[in-house]
């Protein structure tokens, strides 16, 4: 068969071809703009970010499987769809070529690859022999360190599991850093949380942002503080450096590390001595009123401005401020909890508020990031595998470590973040069997025999809790790579084998949630449906089906959660609160001013999230340049070091190497450097010894303290 | 057609970086090259000391990079957005060189040149660009300024609003900031390799040319409409069905 066409066809099928190109030219760069396929759609999941209390939720679009870029869920009012550099870099990691992917066994010859369930076999084998070994004595030989990298049902899968492996030793993740405002918070008002929503700071007068670097540390809250200020709400901050978050008060007093106790004592002294306080309040409302007087009355003016090095004027007007104000609110930074310290500073910055009634109330109270957990945990765990008593804390533990005391250890985390870190990692090595869950190659694997590889957020579903006590939920939006697991199912599979008759029977989170909210009262209402349907996560309690969230003031009925109702200025068991400089400070008792005048601060920086993950993301190194030290360009001067070199950073316990960043942001005779870098990542941006090799391994009555240390910049010549 | 724009209120902006991050996630600029940045400049009038400015491609309605572009890859759309054909582009960077914002970059893997374009490849999504969208600060406004009932074009009509334009390159940017902002004339002259000017001048001889060859062939096919050239004309081709051809 044959086609034909006749030339004049021909030539207007031409003409035409060429009429239409000449019609489309004007068009094709549409066509093939820079755009990804346009119209296909994608999945859509549920999440949120497991760093920070801030609790970010967001949507993950998903496509042939995997996540490929996240929104913010506009509907979270705490966040309204906002998130952090850090919580994205989730999309990275989770592909991340330098993630492990499987168990791994330390043998005489190295590192060898064994199966998941032959990791599962050998740690139940671990904590039998060892009960065997110690029956009723097992609880002083086992532990764990918190925090899991992961959701709530896998923390109460590890405490069931470690209850019946006969486990009490759970080491909280705050330890090392908040631990300390928490558990005063709870000791003295009956709640570790903020007493308060952060949406009531529109309502205060006066906002004092005591050491709470929230641009920094918890981005996405600087909205509460735009808000604030958009009310009229006047906003003092108080930290020795500027940082981001001075773009948005109005005013800020740069004192000195650590000595905001001093500060705040002063102010008690003042209003008991001029008798500005609320007396009927405090009559009726609290005990030991003397013992506070007795604590406050060494804090004359002079002896503030003496140890803060604020002058006395800013003195005497921030004071001014906090009389007149009939609604103050504070916001407790983790910086505070930081010095050895921490305790006598807020317990002094709670007494303050409670002696002008500022506790109870629209506009009052406090709040902290540092925290949020909803109440509940233990009594699930109580429910299901009986009462059991309280643990050590890290401290002991470490004690118990030299002693070769301990048989098998669960190292979630890192132990970098423990103060002497190197010490500790001598100590860790007299540990018969150490369980290390992480992701990457880090210096946990020098002491760990066995290496269990996690998941991250995006590949498992489960919920989480933020600083506002708001539990959030995720679904479960791609595959782990290799025989990577979630906690929960590591920690179930341990416990079926231990006790397969007695261990609760779920397969996903969502069950054990749901097991959870069944068992609680206070928890009925926060069903895994609802938190599904909920961006902002819900706050708790709420006891009934369908309840109401309830926001703002904690006290509802006005009176402290106390065995009393009342607010006692004398801890018994801690004694009264008296304010020291840090240890090891250069004006503590133990410093040592001519060799090391410095005063030493470290911390978060806003894009990495402490000494682990988020070192080995690209997304994040992109924002770094290596160690560095932030020194006042005089301190500099002083020290024989210049701006942009290499210098020591030296304390009695060592020294690091560290970029010297001169800077009229930090105040004279301070340093401060990032807490987050190690040794093992694979960008020079973000790999340094950690910071913890160099600081001592000093602890206040809760967690262990190092902020305001003596030390020193040495030039790397001569 | 919506004529999209953007405004950023600076004075909100504390540079947490998410807008950066975002934006690479969302459009796979690898990270360390950037669609988007934020500007750190001392300023007294700040707590801290510095000033932040946002910034991107500031989707220019006079676009120097337009004219830069040898290839006709470059062009201002309709919608307001300044677009990249990625099949033209071959990448000799002209536009790079052009643009006085250095809101263009060269992608390391496609050899291409890649900008921001508002997130064109997620728009119908329904989800606002990366850096509006997950901005902690809620800094970005973005919307159709051809609606008056829309955020961007209220905000426009009732705040006055600042250009940051280069002094010896203007480009008339349509991205404007919402009252004050830190510095306004730091971007720099254009420049443009002059080999590169040269392609420009060749690349337009070419498609002078190409256009007098086309008008040959349509005058060429009207001729032969009215006046046929010869009488067999009408004859016809035989094709076989092979598709092997034969010559007439
Ligand atoms: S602010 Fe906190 S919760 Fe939000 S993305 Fe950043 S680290 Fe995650």
């Amino acid at each position: 068969m044959s086609s034909k066409v006749s030339r004049r066809t021909f030539m207007k099928a031409g003409a035409a071809a060429v009429g239409a190109l000449t019609c489309l030219r004007p068009l094709s760069p549409a066509l093939g703009a820079n755009s990804a396929t346009p119209g296909i759609d994608y999945e859509r999941v549920h999440g949120y970010c497991p760093f920070c209390q801030t609790r970010c939720t967001f949507t993950a679009f998903k496509k042939n499987g995997k996540a490929e870029f996240l929104v913010g869920k506009d509907g979270n009012r705490w966040t309204a769809g906002g998130m952090c550099p850090k919580g994205m870099s989730f999309l990275e990691l989770a592909d991340s070529p330098h993630r492990l992917t499987r168990p791994m066994l330390k043998t005489a010859s190295g590192w060898q690859n064994i199966s998941y369930d032959e990791a599962i076999a050998l740690t139940v084998e671990k904590l039998q022999e060892a009960r065997r070994r110690h029956g009723n004595e097992i609880a002083r030989h086992l532990a764990l360190t918190a925090p899991l990298w992961d959701c709530r049902e896998s923390e109460l899968a590890a405490l069931i599991t470690m209850r019946f492996a006969g486990c009490i030793n759970i080491m909280p993740p705050g330890e090392v850093c908040i631990s300390t405002a928490s558990s005063t918070l709870n000791t003295l008002l009956g709640s570790g949380n903020s007493t308060t929503t952060v949406d009531e700071v529109e309502n205060a007068e006066l906002l004092v942002l005591w050491g709470a670097n929230i641009s920094e540390t918890y981005p996405p809250y600087t909205r509460w503080l735009e808000k604030a200020k958009a009310k009229g709400v006047r906003i003092i901050l108080l930290d020795c450096r500027r940082t981001r978050t001075s773009n948005f008060v109005d005013r800020q007093l740069r004192i000195a590390p650590g000595t905001d106790g001093a500060l705040a004592l002063g102010f008690v002294n003042q209003i008991i001595q001029d008798g500005s306080y609320d007396k009927a309040y405090v009559a009726e409302n609290t005990n030991n009123f003397n013992a506070l007087v007795k604590d406050a009355s060494p804090w004359t003016l002079a002896q503030v401005a003496a140890a803060t090095d604020l002058a006395e004027e800013d003195i005497i007007r921030f004071y001014r401020e906090l009389m007149n104000s009939r609604r103050t609110m504070m916001w407790l930074g983790g910086s505070l909890s930081r010095y050895s310290n921490g305790m006598a500073t807020v317990r002094a910055i709670i007494a303050m508020q409670v002696l002008c009634n500022q506790i109870m109330g629209s506009g009052k109270g406090l709040l902290t990031m540092e925290s949020g957990k909803p109440e509940g945990e233990k009594e699930f765990v109580d429910h299901i595998c009986g009462r059991a008593p309280a643990g050590v804390n890290f401290r002991r533990l470490r004690i118990a470590m030299d002693r070769n005391e301990i048989d098998v250890l669960f190292l979630n985390s890192s132990y970098r973040r423990y103060p002497d870190c190197d010490g500790l990692k001598e100590t860790l090595k007299k540990v018969n069997f150490v369980i290390h869950r992480g992701f990457f190659k880090t210096e946990e694997l020098e002491v760990a025999h066995l290496f269990v590889p996690a998941t991250f957020t995006l590949e498992s579903q489960g919920s989480h809790y933020g600083a506002e006590k708001q539990v959030v939920w995720r679904d479960k939006c791609q595959n782990a790579p290799g025989d990577c697991v979630p906690d929960w199912q590591f920690y179930r599979d341990i416990g079926r084998r231990l006790e397969p008759e007695k261990y609760p029977r779920f397969e996903t989170p969502s069950e054990l949630a749901t097991l959870f909210s069944n068992t609680l009262p206070d928890w009925k209402g926060i069903t895994v449906d609802r938190l599904r349907k909920s961006p902002s996560g819900l706050v708790g309690p709420i006891p009934a089906i369908n309840g109401p969230e309830l926001l703002g003031c904690i006290f509802r009925d006005g009176k402290f959660r106390t065995p009393d109702g009342k607010f006692d200025f004398l801890l018994k068991a801690v004694g009264p609160i008296i304010w020291t400089p840090p240890k090891g400070a250069p004006k503590d008792k133990d410093g040592d001013p001519k060799n090391f005048p410095l005063t030493f601060i470290q911390g978060k920086i806003l894009t990495q999230w402490q000494q682990t993950i988020t070192n080995f993301a690209a997304s994040l190194a992109q924002f770094s340049n290596g160690r560095y030290v932030q020194v006042h360009p005089e301190t500099a001067s002083q020290c024989g070091v210049k701006h942009g070199e290499t210098a020591y950073l030296v304390t009695a316990f060592g020294k690091v190497e560290a970029r010297i960043e001169a800077s009229e942001d930090i105040t004279p005779g301070v340093v401060f450097t990032p807490s987050h870098f190690l040794g093992t990542s694979p960008y020079p941006a973000t790999n340094s010894p950690p910071i913890n090799s160099i600081l001592p391994n000093y602890w206040d009555r809760i967690s262990a303290q190092f902020n305001g240390l003596g030390c020193m910049l040495q030039p790397m010549k001569g | 057609m919506p004529r999209y724009r953007m405004l950023i209120d600076s004075n909100k902006c504390y540079n947490c970086g998410a807008c950066i991050v975002g934006c690479q996630q969302r459009n796979s600029v690898p990270y360390g090259y950037r669609r988007n940045w934020v500007r750190v400049d001392a300023d007294p009038d700040y707590g801290f000391g510095k000033g932040f400015q946002p910034g991107g491609c500031m989707q220019c309605d006079a676009p120097l990079c337009v004219e830069a572009c040898p290839t006709q890859a470059t062009w201002k759309g309709d919608d307001g957005v300044v677009l990249i054909d990625v099949q033209r582009c071959i990448g000799c960077g002209a536009c790079i060189a052009a643009c006085p914002y250095d809101a263009r970059y060269r992608h390391p893997e496609r050899g291409t040149v890649d900008k921001c374009d508002y997130c064109a490849s997620s728009r119908h999504l329904g989800i606002a660009p990366a850096c509006v969208q997950l901005c902690p600060a809620q800094v970005r406004t973005f919307g159709d300024a051809s609606d008056p009932s829309s955020e961007v074009a209220q905000i426009a009509a009732q705040q006055t609003l600042t250009y940051v334009e280069s002094p010896q390159s203007p480009t008339k940017p349509s991205l404007a900031f919402v009252g004050a902002t830190t510095v306004t004339n730091w971007p720099r002259a254009a420049a443009l390799p002059s080999p590169i000017a040269a392609m420009r001048v060749v690349a337009t001889g070419v498609r002078y040319l190409g256009a007098l060859s086309l008008f040959g062939v349509i005058a060429m096919f009207f001729k032969q409409i009215l006046i046929p050239s010869d009488d067999k004309s009408g004859a016809e081709i035989h094709t076989p069905a092979s598709g092997k051809g034969e010559k007439p």
